[in-house]
């Protein structure tokens, strides 16, 4: 289904196939006059939406209200999960910082959401040192109450995120007198299949994280040892000789990213012909050949001071007239 | 690629996996895990994104076409706006979110529709997609590219290529009406036809100019029978000649009169009077030539008639009228200062530090190069020599070290001999050790800091500027070495780019960077060339700029007196400096506002009351130069007009009406 607003655009979209050279013919008079954009809200995409006009806004857009109502819920369910564990102060206090964040759209909203999360986790009471258990405690491996924090947690920083992009900003680019241009992502752009991909790579990526987590955790390193890397999981009784828990993961996360960014590293460089342009090929060549051409240039100015010497300061290329 | 949001939701990710980690299970498990979790999105969201952008970007079709009056056109026309038809193709399988823009040179202004947008192209799509832009005066458009930024949907990534080479259409001035047409009334019944004027001089016209004694050898037919026979002697009648009104146009192309703002500038003002001049003369059938003259020579178009010849002439203003002045006066690092940004702006894949980097090896400054430098190695060898032929300084050494070590341990033990074994090294190669930090100071002195980053940006430019020149691979060398030749080519690239020199029309002792003088003696050697292979009654039309010049002017005097004795005429138009108004800022691609079409006015200018103090001094000196040069150019016979931004321009053809003999309507 097509927006309104979108088919007042003054572009038209060609179906798919559709050959490039027919688009004049297709299109019709190129010289004919074109409609103005008739929403007021959406027609500047380099303008945050006003405080006034992000009613309406929601009032129109379909998919930007599914992705509120996505926010809203996660932030919810966080605020219950809370409760459950008794921290009524984070409850309140997440809800009111991320509410307050989707209606006056702070980018901060979602570091403070995070940090809250953190931090009433590590104290229940919030405020270290107190004496009521933690909750997580008692889950080693997850169950599904945490599962489902994780994923109202990612749900909302996903939301939070999509919901800036919308109504303040998604890209600002530099400008050669020193000014950014910042760019807000229309709401007609947005599609179902982003609301579906959400919940595909939030599974996705705690089930990746999942996994990581029993590496990291089920390694034993024991130095000077025959075999100085060993799997326990879970680690009951760790041996004399190994390290630390907290040393152990920390090798092993860090040993994973990196074998990970360098692999990336590594199929990025093999696929450079396949990235660059002709254009890039050019200049690289280019550029190349004035690298090769200054170690020539050097080695013949070298050759020439063994058997000319002519004074230094005048040993210069032989440069092409300008 | 990585936005600054990224960046900094990245660093915050990493610092609470790392907390989790360190922690561990013993605390809690929830921040570890949701840390992780949103880590690996992040992680997937950025190979996901790589993986589509760099597919795409080598996949993307973009055409774009310019239709003016309803077809496409290879050249445009003044103030008549103009389609710009961009198609955009995604050949990939796959939908993308685009921020679109497309990034005129200065000097147009968009009329309808917009030159910028957000898109969601699916695959195999095209979108097509016009909006309307104008260019207020002659010169050129340049069309740089179209700006293409994918953007990730969160914000976290983009990427930003420049999609498309430049294109350039040159603008020809506006046509003029059916009043620049049809100019003039006729005085008497008998007129000669379109393309001949009455000269008041002896021809074979129609019209009777005088009678006069026979002489032997007239013709029969010219004696006046009647009056012969009343004075009783033969009288011959002379009459007018009809001779076609020549009008050649000088047009001022020198440096100064290319400075200001995009569409503000004096030489595109000059263009388009020019234009209408011409278009009206041969509108009357009157054969028009151009003289387009600089400080370095000039460039003629004999006059002519024809529609064709028309047409070239509109082309030749066009191509004097485009490119604003080279930057002068701006050393080295000033111009990689105000190029960098625009370069970055225009070429950001081709300054991007994986394609084009100063290699560190380049940024070793070589002693050696220098003829003091042999004396730093000449120390270090002398030194070494000495350490090993000569004993009595291996003693010296260890005499020395030995009191130092007593002096400072008197104690004794393993530390004293420590000491002493430091301070034997120390006394012993001393001298190679103060050389070899001189060298290591020396040669790395442009390896940190600001140096590095300036040669770097340096050689960024020189690449760049290299390769749209097709140069090779040693003109990048050159640049390198040659601060002129990298000084010149900056220039060239603003100029090409049509990036206008920021001078205030009011900045008269920056304006004197842009005088010169030698090109009053290329016009007035020009218009002695002119007067000496004209015909009769020719009209010599100058548009330059000539208030500085008042100090200069003899050779240009000469010349007009000469063709004043001839019987020419001669009309001077000096341009008026713009307006009180600040030009307005050189990046205002898609909203700037350009003045309005040029007009004449024969008082001289007065400053505004809203003026500042140095734009009312400023306009006083103008006034008083151009009182000068009036005085000097009217008393050999010329003509002196000055062009104001705000007065109609019929007075510019009224009086050339008057100066062809003819009467005007108004």
């Amino acid at each position: 289904m097509t927006h309104p607003s979108a088919q007042q655009q003054p572009w038209s979209v060609q179906p798919s196939g559709e050959p490039v050279h027919s688009i004049g013919a297709v299109t019709g008079d190129p010289s004919a006059a074109l409609p103005e954009l008739a929403s007021p809200v959406d027609t500047d995409p380099t303008t945050p939406v006003a405080l006034t006009q992000l009613g309406r806004l929601i009032r129109e857009e379909p998919q930007l209200r599914l992705w509120l109502l996505t926010g809203i819920g996660a932030l919810i369910l966080q605020a219950f999960y809370f409760l459950m564990q008794a921290s009524d102060t984070a409850a309140l206090l997440i809800l009111v910082i991320g509410t307050a964040g989707w209606i006056l759209r702070w980018s901060s909203a979602a570091y403070w959401i995070l940090l809250l999360n953190t931090w009433f986790h590590y104290f229940p009471d919030g405020v270290p040192g107190g004496s009521r258990p933690n909750y997580w405690l008692l889950n080693k491996y997850g169950n599904p109450e945490s599962m489902l924090a994780i994923l109202s947690l990612v749900t909302y920083i996903w939301s939070h995120w999509q919901w800036i992009s919308l109504t303040r900003e998604v890209a600002v680019v530099p400008r050669p007198d020193g000014t950014v241009q910042r760019w807000r992502r229309p709401a007609h752009t947005l599609q179902p299949a982003e609301w579906y991909a959400l919940w595909v790579f939030s599974l996705l990526a705690l089930g990746i994280t999942w996994l990581l987590w029993m590496i990291v955790d089920g390694v034993v390193i024991v130095p000077g040892s025959i075999t100085p890397l060993d799997w326990q999981l879970p680690p009951l009784r760790l041996p004399s000789d190994a390290l630390a828990p907290w040393l152990t993961r920390l090798i092993v996360l860090t040993s994973l990213i990196t074998v990970i960014l360098l692999g990336y590293r590594l199929v990025a460089l093999m696929r450079l012909r396949y990235t660059w342009k002709a254009s890039d090929a050019a200049f690289w060549l280019h550029d190349l050949a004035w690298q090769e051409l200054h170690r020539e240039w050097r080695r013949q100015a070298t050759l020439q001071q063994r058997h000319v010497s002519p004074r230094q300061e005048n040993r210069r290329p032989p440069y092409p007239s300008a | 690629m990585v936005t600054s949001r990224g960046y900094l939701w990245l660093v915050s990710l990493a610092g609470l996996v790392l907390l989790g980690v360190l922690l561990g299970r013993e605390v809690s498990l929830l921040p570890t895990w949701s840390g992780m979790t949103l880590l690996v999105l992040w992680g997937g969201r950025c190979l996901y994104f790589a993986v589509r952008a760099e597919g795409l970007r080598r996949r993307i079709q973009v055409h774009c076409r310019l239709f003016q009056a309803g077809r496409e056109a290879p050249v445009l026309w003044a103030q008549i706006p103009f389609t710009v038809e961009l198609t955009v193709f995604n050949p990939c399988r796959y939908p993308v979110l685009l921020v679109l823009e497309d990034w005129f040179a200065p000097g147009t202004e968009v009329v309808a529709g917009t030159y910028r947008c957000v898109l969601r192209v699916k695959a195999g799509q095209n979108v097509t997609w016009r909006y309307q832009r104008r260019a207020a005066v002659t010169g050129c458009v340049r069309r740089e590219c179209l700006q293409v930024i994918v953007l990730d949907s969160l914000g976290m990534f983009q990427q930003r290529w420049r999609v498309g080479e430049p294109q350039q259409w040159w603008v020809l001035p506006p046509l003029c009406d059916e009043e620049g047409r049809q100019r003039a009334v006729k005085q008497f019944n008998q007129v000669p036809p379109p393309g001949s004027h009455r000269w008041r001089r002896p021809g074979t016209g129609s019209e009777l100019l005088d009678l006069r004694d026979y002489q032997p050898g007239d013709p029969p037919k010219m004696v006046a029978w009647k009056v012969s026979a009343r004075r009783e002697q033969l009288i011959t009648r002379e009459l007018e000649s009809d001779v076609p009104v020549r009008c050649l146009l000088f047009v001022d192309g020198a440096a100064d009169v290319r400075l200001g703002s995009p569409g503000q500038r004096p030489v595109q003002r000059l263009a388009q009077a020019a234009g209408l001049l011409a278009q009206t003369a041969i509108a009357q059938r009157d054969p028009v030539g151009l003289v387009c003259f600089d400080a370095q020579g000039a460039e003629v178009l004999p006059p002519a008639r024809t529609r064709q010849h028309l047409l070239r002439v509109l082309r030749r203003l066009a191509e004097v009228a485009a490119y604003p002045a080279v930057p002068r006066g701006l050393g080295a690092t000033a111009l990689t200062r105000r190029v960098w940004p625009w370069a970055h702006f225009l070429y950001p894949h081709l300054v991007q530090g994986s394609l084009n980097n100063m290699p560190s090896a380049r940024l070793w400054r070589p002693l050696l190069d220098r003829s003091w430098g042999w004396f730093i190695p000449a120390v270090m060898l002398a030194n070494l020599v000495m350490v090993f032929t000569v004993p009595p300084w291996r003693l010296w050494a260890a005499e020395q070290a030995a009191a130092f070590s007593r002096w400072c341990l008197p104690q004794g033990g393993i530390s004293q001999l420590i000491l002493f074994a430091f301070s034997m090294i120390t006394f012993l190669i001393g001298p190679l050790l103060v050389a070899g930090l001189v060298w290591l100071w020396y040669g790395t002195q442009d390896l940190f800091g600001s140096m590095r980053r300036s040669l770097t940006q340096r050689k960024q430019l020189a690449a760049l500027v290299a390769f749209n020149e097709r140069a090779g691979p040693a003109r990048i060398e050159h640049l390198l070495a040659d601060n002129t030749a990298y000084t010149h080519a900056l220039g060239c690239f603003l100029q090409q780019h049509l990036i206008p020199t920021p001078v205030h029309w009011y900045d008269w002792p920056q304006r004197q960077l842009y005088r010169e003088p030698a090109k009053i003696e290329v016009l007035a050697s020009a218009l002695l060339r002119a007067v000496s292979r004209a015909r009769d009654n020719e009209l010599y039309v100058i548009l330059a700029d000539l208030a500085d010049y008042t100090p200069h002017l003899l050779p240009l005097v000469t010349a007009c007196r000469l063709a004043h004795a001839r019987h020419h005429q001669v009309l001077v138009i000096l341009p008026e400096p713009q307006g009180s108004s600040h030009p307005p800022s050189p990046f205002s691609s898609g909203t700037a506002q350009v003045s309005e079409l040029p007009s004449l006015a024969t008082s001289s200018p007065s400053p505004p009351e809203s003026a500042s103090d140095e734009q009312k001094l400023a306009r006083r000196y103008y006034a008083t130069v151009y009182q000068q040069l009036r005085r000097q150019l009217v008393a050999v016979g010329a003509s002196v007009l000055c062009l104001e931004a705000t007065n109609p321009l019929p007075v510019l053809l009224e009086r050339l009406d008057r100066l062809r003999g003819y009467r005007s309507r108004r």
